[in-house]
């Protein structure tokens, strides 16, 4: 009887650590999902407001934050590009210049619906992000439904496209 | 070339084992193998594990770079010293050192004279079966003589902040550490299997205290390096990779007290025989903690999940085994009652408490993993949550040591203790007076813990005048066997009041600082002279000038760096530490505040961490009562 | 998922570890020293297994930023706490919060404390 508990327990230990060696521990699952749009009061290119008021109407949202001197995004780019000929894309900058991003936006085009400089990385904060690039696909009703972590590639586009149309 | 010999002497090593694995396969279901003379199977095995080790080593000495292992961990500008100790490093040659202490213990025991020669052979069969199932697990997976092509001309270089005499001794001393648990194993199993109960706790203690020993040395190196080298005072962090090396460690030394009554009590006995198999399992476990990429640690060498899983089945394989042969003892009926207000008492509150901190901080720090499998939620454990745990449980555990030591075995009368004990007690309520006024205002937690901390060193001391009047002057002798417990908890108190008054009464100035600034801590001045630039063998570095005077007199002059190394473009900070008994002056040089046209203000941070040279004294009261009772058990087998 | 690292740009070696920058120190002292004690309960979120209040890391950054700013403000520990715990889950916080899922954690040790001076103790 003892022989079968000390195995049983075994096993599951053994199950518990096989699986933990699948799961990436760095990966953080984003705390807002099913939640509101946080609010945010950014300003653009030309000084002009983006705050969460712009993200209050009904329809599907995808916000991405970025900036130019982080390489993934340099990647993820022409991803959004080809996304915002469907859907609305916005985009809030991580401490950078209206000079670097306005020649970001001329060499590569700009996605982006609106924009909003986040200098301080306060805004940053209100969504939870930790790392640069991120994607937050947010619903009709204005909740965020989904965080992608990471640029977005051909490996992972037609997930988000997805998510994006089961939402619809 | 040399490198093929170096993976030819390997595989022998693998071969030759794989022998005794089968005879210890083959021995489950009665059958007998003796193809294998195992005592001649361990010298060989050491020898070849040598030899393999000797030819990476060689490797590394020449930068032979077209072996893949050389090309990510070193570099030709790396001084002698560090392409030596760079060997071990990184995963793979640290495994073949894991290696090759495994094989090195095995060696040992088996120069040992036993009368049973039967018992002696079936510890080396399980020992080379322990080695024939890491070898393959360094063959398989990490493979230290792996050639890449086209062979490349330069190293990516070690990094630099194991560029460090005391991070090239740590490995070692920790591995001698965990390893030396496996003979440990071995012999509790042969005994197990053996039914043999007579002399097998005398030709287990040596082992015990021998790694035990080199463990606290281990330990105690790599927080003194962490101490002086990440910059900023931290010695210990509650960090995935230290916790592994602190819970082997912890069983270990309950191990060394259940020792004590294991002739006597069978409670005791199998307490020891269960920690003898623990403290091993605990080893593998943190070496799959470790290297397996399923925890998040400042540790981390290269993960792999795919080495992950061959560990995992090792340690499965290993604990599974060691775990079914301790259930077969665990009928045998306990006999005494044991009373609280007895040593054997006392001995139990130490067990209880130190393997409840054991469970704690073993479930601390694995809780991350089963989390996220069991509840799909990530979360953290970290400092916080092991140091409330870690007060409550270590107040009765030190009130325990402070008494123990005088209370008698069988069992004892409280009235009778107290006025045996008169002395002392006047002694302690007047030390804690004392230490209480002294900190005065302070932290509440300080005062409790410098109060315990001073109390166990005053009570040890008197134990030791006890001693000394109750032995005659010839024979008294450094093998009196009061002695290494004397010294064991007198190091404990040490190492409280360390780790009190560097943690919470440390003193912390940051601040840009312009030249000719001073800055005042504590009752020191610190005078900011400049910074210059200094070339080092493969570096160049920063180095800040700082006068310290101390009621107006010039007692020093101190010299932080921040190092940017030519290889890697990467950056360490080299604190100036200024120690002395009462407390370390350490210094870090910061950046050059850009936003100062002058450029002639840096950032400085300076901090005065009180009593931290007492927690790596302590290490040495804790070695050398580990050592005095090591050759102890030595001398008396004789 | 090894390649979503080398991606993920602002993933730090934590040799730089540093602390806090003299211009981020209050000047309320006691306002510091609570910054201190909160950061210290704050994981950075990038990096391998520090705390907010000694990484180099941008977001450490921040949100030491945020919390002096929140101190500024007259929020209490606790309320600053769960202002980062809301908006990162319990991976931001070293100390897991009490749970009918975490309870485990905090109990264990207890229960097999009493099931040791059962052990050792009961009467025989």
């Amino acid at each position: 009887m003892k022989y079968f508990i000390i195995v049983a327990i075994f096993l599951s230990t053994f199950t518990l650590f096989y699986k933990g060696l699948k799961n990436d521990p760095k990966v953080v699952p984003s705390n807002l999902i099913s939640k509101d749009v946080p609010n945010f009061s950014l300003k653009d290119l030309n000084g002009k407001p983006f705050s969460n008021q712009d993200l209050s109407y009904k329809g599907i949202k995808i916000v991405n934050f970025f900036a130019s001197w982080c390489p993934p995004c340099k990647i993820e780019h022409e991803h959004l590009v080809n996304l915002s000929k469907n859907y609305d894309v916005y985009g809030i900058v991580k401490k950078d210049t209206l000079d670097n991003i306005n020649l970001w936006f001329k060499k590569k085009g700009n996605p982006y619906k609106m924009i909003g400089f986040d200098n301080d990385g306060l805004t940053s904060i209100e969504w939870g992000v930790y790392g640069l690039p991120e994607t937050f696909i947010i619903s009709k009703s204005g909740k965020i439904i989904y965080r992608h972590i990471g640029p977005i590639t051909e490996n992972n586009i037609d997930k988000i496209v997805d998510i994006i149309d089961s939402s619809l | 070339m040399i490198s093929e010999f170096g993976l030819i002497s390997l595989g022998l090593v693998l071969v030759l084992t794989s022998l005794s694995f089968a005879k210890l396969v083959l021995s489950f279901s009665g059958k007998s193998l003796s193809i294998v003379n195992e005592v001649k199977s361990s010298w060989l095995a050491f020898f070849l594990t040598l030899l393999s080790f000797m030819c990476l080593t060689y490797s590394f000495i020449i930068s032979d770079f077209s072996l893949e292992v050389i090309y990510k961990n070193s570099n030709s500008q790396l001084p002698l010293i560090y392409k030596i100790t760079g060997v071990w490093g990184n995963h793979e040659g640290s495994i073949l050192l894991w290696l090759l202490v495994m094989t090195f213990f095995g060696f040992l025991f088996s120069l040992n004279n036993i009368k049973d020669k039967e018992f002696k052979e079936f510890v080396l069969t399980i020992q080379n079966s322990l080695i024939f199932l890491v070898s393959l697990f360094v063959v398989i997976t990490s493979n230290p003589f792996s050639r890449d092509f086209p062979p490349r001309i330069e190293g990516a270089d070690l990094n630099p902040l194991l560029q460090d005499p005391g991070l090239a001794i740590h490995p070692p001393f920790l591995y001698l550490g965990y390893v030396g648990f496996s003979i440990v194993y071995s012999i509790t199993l042969a005994v197990i299997s053996n039914k043999k109960n007579s002399d097998f706790i005398m030709v287990l203690k040596p082992w015990i205290f021998i790694s035990w020993t080199f463990l606290t040395i281990g330990i105690g190196l790599g927080s003194w390096w962490a101490y002086y080298e990440l910059g900023w005072g931290g010695f210990w962090f509650w960090d995935p990779v230290e916790n592994a090396s602190l819970l082997p460690w912890l069983t270990a030394s309950t191990l060394l007290h259940t020792i004590l009554l294991a002739r006597k009590n069978q409670l005791f006995y199998k307490w020891t025989v269960f920690l003898s198999i623990f403290t091993f399992i605990l080893s593998l476990l943190g070496t799959f903690l470790v290297r397996s990429g399923v925890l998040v640690s400042v540790h981390a060498f290269a993960n792999d999940p795919s080495r992950g899983l061959f560990i995992l089945i090792l340690l499965f394989i290993i604990s599974l085994f060691g775990v079914i042969k301790f259930l077969s003892i665990i009928d045998i009926k306990n006999s005494k009652q044991i009373n609280l207000l007895s040593r054997e008492g006392v001995i139990s509150i130490n067990n209880i408490f130190m393997l409840s901190l054991t469970l704690t901080v073993l479930i601390g720090t694995v809780y991350p993993i089963f989390s996220n499998v069991v509840f799909d939620k990530k979360l953290s454990v970290g400092a916080p949550f092991f140091n409330s745990i870690l007060s409550p449980i270590m107040i009765p555990f030190i009130i325990g040591m402070i008494v123990g030591p005088f209370i008698k075995w069988g069992r004892d009368d409280l009235k009778f203790l107290i006025s045996r004990l008169k002395n002392l007690i006047f002694l302690l309520f007047f030390a804690s007076m004392f230490f209480w006024y002294m900190n005065f205002g302070g932290p509440i937690l300080s005062i409790v813990f410098f109060v315990l901390g001073g109390c166990l060193i005053l009570s040890s001391f008197y134990e030791f005048f006890l001693l000394l009047s109750r032995t005659t002057k010839k024979r008294f002798s450094i093998s009196n066997k009061g002695l290494a417990q004397i010294l064991a908890h007198m190091g404990i108190g040490i190492l409280i009041i360390g780790i009190t008054g560097s943690s919470i009464l440390k003193e912390e100035r940051i601040q840009f600082q312009k030249i000719d600034e001073i800055i005042r801590i504590k009752n020191y001045d610190v005078k900011f002279l400049g910074v210059k630039n200094v070339e080092g063998t493969n570096y160049i570095s920063k180095m800040g000038l700082f006068e310290i005077s101390k009621n107006g007199q010039i007692i020093k002059l101190m010299q932080p760096e921040k190092r940017f190394y030519n290889s890697g473009k990467q950056v360490t900070t080299e604190a100036a530490i200024s120690s002395s008994l009462l407390g370390d002056l350490y210094i870090a040089l910061g950046d050059v505040n850009e936003k100062d046209k002058e450029k002639k203000q840096w950032t400085t941070r300076i901090w005065y961490n009180p009593y931290t040279i007492w927690i790596w004294i302590s290490v040495l009261f804790l070695a050398a009562a580990g050592m005095i009772s090591f050759t102890n058990t030595i001398r008396l087998k004789k | 998922m090894r390649i979503l690292f080398i991606f993920f740009a602002i993933f730090v070696k934590s040799s730089l570890v540093l602390s806090v920058e003299p211009d981020e120190i209050l000047s309320d002292l006691n306002l510091e020293k609570r910054a201190k004690i909160i950061g210290e309960q704050l994981r950075c979120l990038v990096c391998q297994n520090e705390d907010i209040q000694n990484s180099n890391a941008d977001v450490a950054k921040d949100l030491r930023r945020l919390v002096r700013k929140l101190l500024n403000e007259g929020k209490t520990n606790k309320d600053i706490i769960k202002y980062v715990h809301q908006r990162y889950g319990d991976f931001v916080l070293f100390s897991p919060p009490v749970r009918f899922d975490t309870i485990a954690l905090w109990l264990t040790p207890l229960i097999f404390i009493f099931v040791l001076f059962f052990i050792f103790f009961r009467k025989r």
